[in-house]
């Protein structure tokens, strides 16, 4: 399966989704006006990925901000790892948040409270 | 509808940082996204305060975007905005037309939402995020409970009746400056 490289911009995040290393990273800024379009590649490599998953995997959150229709597309994303953890798969998603950045802390404990996959809070 | 507008030509509220007159553009939204984030820069150290200000400007402006009505009147302008300094907050003002139907909707959100504790609103938001389904225009239908979590639920809305089908929407939103405006219920 070929990973997929996508380049941040002004109002989208830069992505890394590598197959090989079970690893997905997000970082920068995630505000585009039509997430649901934005994130529907990422959606359908998950979706490939899921059907072989590899033993762990990784998925790495740096943002600085995101819209709150990027939380929802995140949130599907982050969902569709629930079951592959259920069957015995090592799942882990790490946010990381800056000192004294309430915002993007509580953003991250919103996630951490309504998804069924381990989930770490990192104060970088 | 000019003279609740007057307040804000005249700059009762606080200092004006911005002021845009036009119609809801993508370009336009962007363009006042880059200038508030640049005066930003230049006018507000804390990086805290800055970052929340960004957030409830995004999902006002991606709101009005995303809901703008093809309608314009004689000597008036379809969209306006305003950025504002007080002594302690930052203020955002927008106003918008909006069908009468689609007013009536946004009254009852509005009334509800604003009527939730800190911690019920987060209840909602948690619910919307993990139960919502996108809505036709592509919003996620989180965008007014976020403005109003950001803010610490420090907003006034007007809604202003221009003909039988429309009414001006003006929504102004407080962004206490070096705080995290948290509810404190």
């Amino acid at each position: 399966m070929e990973n997929l490289l996508i380049d941040g911009t002004v109002k989208t995040p830069s992505i890394i989704l590598e197959a090989d290393k079970g690893r997905l990273e997000f970082s920068g800024r995630s505000i585009p006006e039509n997430s649901i379009e934005f994130y529907k590649p990422v959606v359908e490599w998950v979706d490939t990925y899921l059907e072989r998953p590899r033993d762990r995997t990784l998925i790495v959150i740096k943002l600085e901000y995101f819209n709150t229709s990027s939380s929802k597309s995140l949130f599907e994303i982050f969902k569709k790892f629930e079951n592959i953890f259920k069957s015995g798969k090592t799942v882990l998603v790490r946010w990381f948040y800056e000192q004294e950045d309430e915002d993007m802390q509580e953003s991250g404990e919103d996630f951490r409270d309504i998804l069924k996959i381990p989930f770490e809070l990192i104060l970088t | 509808m000019l003279s609740q507008l007057l307040k804000y030509e005249n700059s009762e509220i606080g200092d004006m940082m911005l002021s845009y007159k036009g119609n809801p553009s993508l370009s336009t939204i962007n363009l006042i996204m880059q200038l508030v984030e640049s005066k930003l820069d230049t006018n507000e150290l804390n990086p805290r305060t800055r970052k929340r200000i960004i957030i409830v400007l995004i999902e006002i402006l991606q709101n009005i975007f995303l809901h703008r009505e093809e309608f314009t009147m004689l000597n008036f302008n379809s969209f306006i905005f305003y950025l504002f300094k007080s002594h302690e907050h930052y203020i955002i003002v927008s106003g918008n037309y909006i069908k009468r139907d689609k007013a009536n909707l946004l009254m009852e959100k509005l009334q509800n939402f604003t009527a939730l504790s800190g911690n019920d609103l987060k209840d909602e938001y948690l619910n919307k995020l993990g139960n919502g389904i996108f809505t036709p225009e592509g919003g996620a239908g989180l965008g007014l409970i976020e403005i109003i979590r950001k803010s610490g639920g420090n907003l006034q809305n007007h809604f202003i009746p221009v003909d039988d089908d429309h009414y001006f929407f003006l929504l102004e939103v407080k962004i206490t400056a070096n705080s995290n405006g948290k509810f404190t219920d």
